[in-house]
This record gives structure tokens, sequence and C-alpha cells, in this order.
């Protein structure tokens, strides 16, 4: 007899939600290895620390719900790769714990779980960690340290190049190191190589659209090199701005985030230049020397609107399409008539 | 005279519901701007408490003379009166509140004022007009434990996770998480705290029906 | 609408061994005795159009694709001055075969039969149609460039192909689609006096040892075709119609297959096909051919909101389950907008009362 009752079609497409998920956390795994080059054992522990914290949390809600936690649900496992590479390396473990769990707690399962949540988790737990603990998510340690894997962290530590931009200056960093990505910074964004070749990835797997991508990164370079923050020349302003500021890697992992990003292309396109402009004002008018987050958290809240715009805008093209189409069918019976 | 005391227990009963099954903050959502955003301390919450009381006691109490009214005076001249008796009363808690805490006001700012409009009493005024004095009374007192409870429990857990601290006494807990004191944490504690209410109120219930149940069948 | 040539998906779509098998037959009835009682003579070049009209509707014959009698179908084109009649062959789901297959192995009654019904609507231009397989690199069989004739016409894009049919021929002129099966009835009923009692089903699926077509009585069960194909392990699950939009068969032992069956599949349970809660990727948007916005319908569906679903133009659905096959969490969208729509049914007339 049928396990379950089956539904048409009765063909189904390979490709699950599983696999879709496993693309993104492929897609992470170079980042944890650079993490890992730069910064030593310590990186890998505090992914591992914070996929755990997000499963467990993860489990819980679930089993409070009354659902059965499913093995194949990755969901929590890509949020938890996702928020430590936005963090210093120096970060202590409660900091990502306690990130994680209110990402997973609060921002994904009181909005409905996966794919139903207004915010984007990982955003709104580094959002969370860095309201909480400024001093701890900002001050980086040096690339190639030898960093303690527990306990407290003997090296010293200082803020990064972002803060240079964020206070009005230029980093002094030569153009190959922060090509590279040998500077003090967030775990795992300084390397925008890298981070290149895992969008390039993401697009041909079609794990993400490339509407919102495009629309995002199209209005932040032109931005960058038409009016930079620091008195230096546009190309200069972007390399700079790239490679410190957190938005490549959040154009690429967070923004796309399946559960808030509008359904229609028109909607996505939309949605990515509305996310790059709260990028820019947060970082000109900001508090903070990292604001992508807030800003992406900002743009959130109109995914839905554009969506129901975009479809009000798309019956209109369907009403006078169809009006045409009749219009067409009668002229013909006419015609033979 | 059995009638009217079953209507007085009925009454009596009514009331009570409002401290917990129908808490103002919790359950019907009055109120809640002074609760998420003035509670992150528990000087502060008391501060709130104490204004919430002194304000919307005296309100529900004239409301109910005012429904002595004749029916010609139209209900805006009414809030009105209230409103003014409202404001009237924040002189006397403004006293009151600095001899709890000296900065009480200033760290509470405009919010200690706005407690003074709070749509508790707007929404239960016009409904006590219709009252005696001493069920207004009683009314009045109910809320003002439902709301002080409330109140009372959001900024303990606030104070504690956000700084640490009890009353300004620091504790032995290990950990802080000073965002916890921004508006958005504010939010998610009354709402967490709602939930579970609904979840205390829902078992109590249950066990209730459960009592009932075995008194009847041991009556049979 | 927009988007004409990348809405839709790429079906894999595993006609083969069937395809290029002779069609079979199949009968547990006489099938010899069953004619009509007639005064037309068995020639097809000295009847007039209506006399055609008339052996169709005394042949009782249906038009597989769209459950209408042919003779009422003849008519009606006839009135509304039809210009190209089409002889339908489109399978565009994957494992169906049944009207490209007879098409191919029958092509005299075939062509005889869109020339007969061409006859019957008033002399129009005359095609077959048949769906460009775009995905088939093993398709053994060479479709013809033409059948006794009558040109093959190869419709291109995604599936769902059927509903763009019309405008592959609409520069021809007004074009109408018959089913080629109801051409080869037409052609038996002129020439044999012969009522419709067949109707040609695939028998496929992952579960049957030798897939083929096969002519059979209208009634025979799927059981019995199943012993007829052989099945080489006891199926999940029968399906009866096409693998997009066909319906699980509840009792295989007494189902009456029919002429609107076209396909009877024996298909295995797989466990991989797991239930998974909506991710909101959007891939059922960008598929969808009539542009809907399928994610929003399901979660409306699913929240039981049915009166917003008018706002996404739920009513101009298809049914062709396309939003459903590419989802990757298997969330099962055509159904759930199959039964709101009758829901929403259900729902009028109380409306109306309660007014």
């Amino acid at each position: 007899m049928l396990q379950y009752e089956q539904k048409a079609p009765y063909v189904r497409n390979r490709d699950s939600a599983f696999t879709f998920m496993m693309d993104v956390v492929i897609a992470l795994l170079p980042l944890y290895f650079m993490a890992f080059y730069f910064y030593g054992f310590r990186a890998l522990m505090m992914g591992l620390f914070s996929v755990a914290a997000a499963v467990v949390s993860d489990v819980v809600c679930l089993l409070l719900e009354g659902k059965k936690p499913y093995l194949r649900d990755i969901s929590s496992v890509v949020i938890g790769m996702i928020l430590p590479l936005m963090m210093s390396a120096a970060t202590p473990y409660y900091v990502v714990v306690s990130a994680e769990v209110f990402a997973v707690v609060f921002v994904k399962h009181v909005f409905g779980g996966v794919g139903q949540s207004v915010f984007n988790p990982a955003a709104a737990g580094f959002a969370f960690a860095a309201a909480c603990w400024p001093s701890q998510v900002f001050s980086y340690p040096a690339p190639f340290s030898s960093l303690e894997v527990f306990g407290p962290v003997s090296q010293t530590l200082s803020n990064g190049p972002s803060w240079n931009l964020f206070q009005g200056g230029v980093p002094t960093i030569d153009v190959l190191d922060l090509l590279l990505g040998k500077f003090m910074g967030p775990m795992g964004l300084t390397n925008i190589l890298v981070l290149a070749t895992c969008l390039f990835y993401l697009l041909f797997r079609g794990a993400i659209g490339w509407q919102a991508p495009l629309s995002f990164f199209a209005i932040m370079v032109t931005a960058m090199l038409c009016f930079p923050r620091v008195p230096e020349s546009g190309p200069m302003s972007l390399v700079h701005e790239a490679t410190t500021g957190m938005w490549v890697f959040g154009g690429i992992f967070l923004l796309n985030e399946p559960g808030t990003l509008p359904k229609r292309s028109s909607a996505r396109l939309a949605y990515g230049a509305l996310a790059a402009v709260f990028t820019i004002l947060f970082q000109r008018f900001g508090q903070m020397e990292q604001t992508f987050a807030f800003a992406l958290l900002l743009t959130n809240v109109f995914g839905f609107t554009l969506d129901r715009n975009s479809e009000r805008l798309l019956r209109q093209l369907r009403r006078a399409y169809l009006a045409t189409r009749t219009k067409h069918s009668e002229k013909k019976s006419a015609q033979r008539a | 005279m059995r009638q009217e005391q079953n209507t007085v227990k009925k009454n009596l009963r009514k009331e009570l519901d409002l401290i917990f099954v129908q808490n103002p903050v919790l359950v019907t959502g009055l109120a809640l701007a002074p609760a998420v955003v003035g509670s992150f301390t528990m000087k502060n919450g008391v501060g709130l408490c104490l204004v919430f009381g002194m304000v919307t006691i005296p309100v529900l109490v004239l409301a109910s003379f005012l429904g002595m009214l004749p029916e010609k005076v139209p209900q805006y001249v009414r809030t009105m009166a209230c409103a003014l008796l409202a404001a009237l009363m924040l002189i006397p808690a403004r006293m009151l509140a600095a001899q709890i805490a000296p900065n009480l006001f200033d760290s509470l700012g405009m919010y200690f004022s706005a407690v003074a409009l709070n749509t508790v009493w707007l929404v239960r005024a016009p409904l006590c007009q219709e009252k005696k004095t001493l069920w207004s009374l009683w009314e009045g007192v109910c809320l003002t434990v439902g709301f002080s409870l409330c109140v009372m429990a959001v900024s303990t857990v606030r104070e504690l996770l956000a700084y640490g601290t009890l009353w300004g006494k620091a504790t032995a807990l290990p950990l802080k998480f000073p965002a916890v004191a921004y508006v958005f944490a504010g939010f998610i504690v009354v709402g967490t705290a709602a939930a579970v209410l609904r979840w205390c109120v829902d078992r109590c219930h249950d066990i209730l029906t459960l009592i009932r149940r075995q008194q009847k069948k041991w009556r049979a | 609408m927009a988007g004409f040539f990348t809405r839709g998906i790429i079906l894999e779509q595993r006609k083969e061994p069937a395809l290029r098998r002779k069609l079979r037959t199949f009968f547990n009835a006489n099938y010899a005795g069953m004619l009509f009682e007639s005064d037309f003579p068995c020639d097809g070049a000295a009847l007039a159009g209506e006399q055609i009209i008339e052996i169709a509707r005394l042949a009782r014959i249906v038009d597989e694709r769209d459950g209408v009698l042919l003779h009422e179908k003849l008519e009606k084109a006839r009135q509304m001055g039809i210009q190209v009649v089409v002889g339908d062959a489109i399978d565009d789901e994957p494992y169906v075969s049944s009207q490209m297959n007879p098409m191919l192995f029958l092509p005299t009654e075939a062509a005889e039969g869109l020339r007969l019904a061409a006859k019957a609507v008033g002399n129009p231009k005359i095609y077959f149609a048949v769906y460009k397989n775009l995905n088939d690199m093993d398709l053994k069989t060479k479709i013809p460039k033409d059948i006794n004739g009558v040109e093959i016409r190869r419709i291109h894009g995604r599936y769902p192909a059927e509903i763009r049919t019309m405008d592959t021929f609409d520069k021809d002129g007004f074009a109408m689609l018959v089913g080629v099966c109801s051409l080869i009835h037409l052609y038996r009923a002129v020439y044999e006096h012969r009522l419709q009692s067949t109707c040609f089903v695939t028998v496929a699926g992952d579960c049957v040892v030798n897939p083929m077509n096969l002519e059979v009585s209208i009634g025979m069960t799927p059981t019995q075709l199943f012993e007829r194909c052989g099945l080489a392990e006891d199926p999940g699950y029968v399906v009866i119609g096409g693998s997009m939009t066909g319906t699980v068969c509840e009792d295989p032992d007494s189902y009456p297959v029919g002429t609107m069956s076209r396909a009877v599949l024996a298909l295995r349970d797989e466990e991989k096909k797991r239930r998974y809660q909506c991710i909101g990727c959007g891939r059922c948007v960008e598929v969808c051919p009539e542009s809907l916005t399928p994610f929003y319908i399901n979660r409306y569906i699913e929240l039981g909101k049915l009166e917003e679903l008018a706002f996404y133009d739920m009513h101009r659905c298809i049914g062709c389950g396309t939003c459903s096959y590419v989802c990757p969490a298997k969330v099962d969208i055509a159904d759930n907008i199959k039964t709101a729509r009758a829901e929403i049914e259900r729902r009028r007339p109380v409306a109306k009362e309660a007014d």
C-alpha cells in the first residue's frame, strides 16, 4: 500500500531542497578553507560551535512545535556556517553561540520556520552580536598569528581597515594584500577573489537568481566609483570598499536567502537596488563600521511589498495581453463570417 | 439576597480575570508602548507601575461618576475630563517617583508622561460609566495589578540579561547581552511573556477541567 | 505570454521502447461484430461532408484529448469556418505515446481519417502536429516528414506544449485540433461501419517489463493490461493518464480503461520524494507557463485565505503541474490549486444564499 498519498505530477525534478542547500554549503567551504589558512584551527572550531548551536536550537524548536526534526533539512546548518564568517576570528565562542541561538529561535522559528521568516536569520544574528558586543565582534587579529583554539586569545587585537574607512581615513595596506585578503578583517570575507568564484558557482548551479545580485552590485560599484567615501580616486575607493566591507559577501549569501528574496524577476531587481541604496546610506550615516546586516534587515521588510506591486503590474499586463488576444480572434472569426 | 451575593461574586471574579486571563498588556495588547520601551530595569518598571496606578485608578473612578451626567453630554467631553485628571495625577506621581530613585523620571524620559494617556483607560473608561464606583475602583486595582505583574516580570528579565544586575546590585551571572536593553528585545520579551502566559493559562484550564470532571464523578 | 521560449520545463520523455514497438491489439470483446447499421456506402470519396459527420455520430466517436464527441466538434468547426484541421499527435508528457504510435504504425488510417475530417469541415488545410522532443538523445524512432502525403509539423518549446500549439498554426489561419486516435476510428467508421469500441493506451512505467502501445477494448482493467505486458515488481501505485496530469488508480482490478485514459502507468513508490516545507526559492514562479505566482497561491491556500487568490489570478491556472515538478521541496502545488478551486466552487452558492 502507499506510504503517503501520491499526487500529480508523478515525475519530479531530481533536485531537492537538500541539494539546493548543499550547493550553498559547498560554496561556503572555500571561505572556511581561507579562514583556516589565515587563522588556524580556531576558525574551524568557531564554525563547528556555530553549526552545533544552530542545529540543537533548531531541533529543540521543532520538537516544541510538535514537528519531527528532519535530517535532510539543513537550513540551520547553512545559517550556522554563514554567521561566524562575518565575525572576527578571535571572537569568543559565547558570542557566536548566543547569536546563533537568537537567529534560529527568534528570527527563524518565531516567524514560521524555513522559507517563511521575514528577516534573514544570519543577518539578524550578526546584528544582535554587533549590538551586544561590538568590541568583540569588530576587533581583529592579524592573519597568520597563531590563535589559541580554546580559552582567551593572547594576540593583540585591533581595528581593521574598515575602521579606517569609517573614520574617514584611507587604509595603508598594499593592494595585492588587499586583493588576496591578507589583512585584518572578518574571518571569511577578506578574499574577494574566492567570493567571486563562489558567486559564479552558485549562479551556475541555479542556487541563486541573477537579478538581485546584478542590480545590487551594479549600484554599489557605481556608487563606489563615482562617490568615494574618502578622498581618493574612484577605482582605488572601489578596491578598498569591496575588500574591507561586508557587502560583497552579503550580496552573495545574505541577500539571496530564498525565504526573504522576492519571487518575481522585476521585484528582485528592485530589491537588489533597494538593498544597495540602504547599504550606501548606512555606510555614510551609520554608527558602526560594518553595517550591511542592518541595511539588509531594513530591505527585508520591503520584500513582500515589492512582490505584491510587481504582481499588480503583471496583472495589468496580463489583462492587456488577453484583451489583444480576444480582439485578434474576434477579428479572425469576423473575417470568415 | 442570594442573587445579590452571586452577582457580587461574579463581578469580583470577572475583574480578577484581568490579572492573568485578560491581562491588559499580554492578552489584549493595550499600553504596549510603555511596557516595551520603558521596562529595561527594575527601577524603571516600578516607576511605570506607579504612574499607571496613580493615573488609571482615579480616572476609572471619575468615569463612573461621569456616568451620572445627563445623556446630552457628548462622549468626547467626558474623555477630555478624564484626560485632564490623568495629566493632573502625573504631578503626585512624579513626586513619589523621586522617592524611589532620584533619576527615574530622567531615565524614563517621555514614557513617564506617555503613560498618562494609556490605551487601558481610554478603552475601559466608557465601559466604567455604567458601573458603580466601587466596581470601577476594583477594576482599576485589578488592571494595575495585571499591568504591574507584566512590567515587573519583563523588566526583571531584561535587567538581568542586559546588565546582569537586579535593582542595581550586581548578580553572579556570567553572561550579559547588552542589546536586550534596546527596544527590539523589549518586543521579543513581551511577546515571549504573552506566549508563556497563554501556555500557563491553558494548562491551568486543563487542570481545572480535570478536577471538575473528577468532582462530578465523585458526586455521582 | 512574455517568455514564450523560457517558461516551462524540459522533461525527459521516456517514450522508448514503447514508441518504436509495433502497435498491438488486446481485445476481450467481439471486436469484429461491433458494427452500426447504416445505408451509407463504405467509401469515403462518395460521401459528402454532412454524411461523414452523421457517420461519426452513429459510430459514437469521442476525441481522446478533450472528451468531446467528434461529430459535435466537426459540426461546430463547419459552422465556424475552420481553415486548418490538425491531427493532434502531441504527446508532451513523459511515458505517453498513445497518439504518436498509432499515427506511425497505422499511417493510412490516420491520414485518410484526417482527410475525411477535412472534407466534413469544408476542405481546409491539413497537418499532423507532433511534439519535437527536446531532451531525448536515445529516441530511436525517427519521426518522418509526412504521413501518406500529409505534412507533419513539429511543435517546438518546453512542456507544456499543448497550449502553444494554436500559436504555431496561427499564420495558416483559424485552426482546430482533432485527436489522431479519433481520426483512425473515423476512418474505420466510414470504411467498415465500425463503432468505436476500442481505445489506444500506452502501458509503461518503472515496473512494466515490456512497455508498449496497445489497442484495447474500452472497459478493460489495468490489471489485465499489466498481465499482457508483464510486471517486474508490484507497482507502488498505478496512474491513469499522463505522468504530469493523471490520477492515481485506487482499484486497478476494476477500473475501466476508456478513451480519455491515454496511458496506464505502473510506477515505483520512491522514498526520495520527501515532503519538505516550502523554502521560498521561487522556482515555481520562474517556470509557470502562464506567468502566475504559484508560491503565493500555494501559501494562501495553505493558510486558508482563499479570498486572496483572486488577486493572483488563480483561475488562469491550466493545471500543467510544472510548478510541482520543479519544486525542490516537493510541495504539491498543482494539487493544492485543484483542491482550492473545488473549495471555492463549493463556497460560492452559500455566499449567494447569505445575500
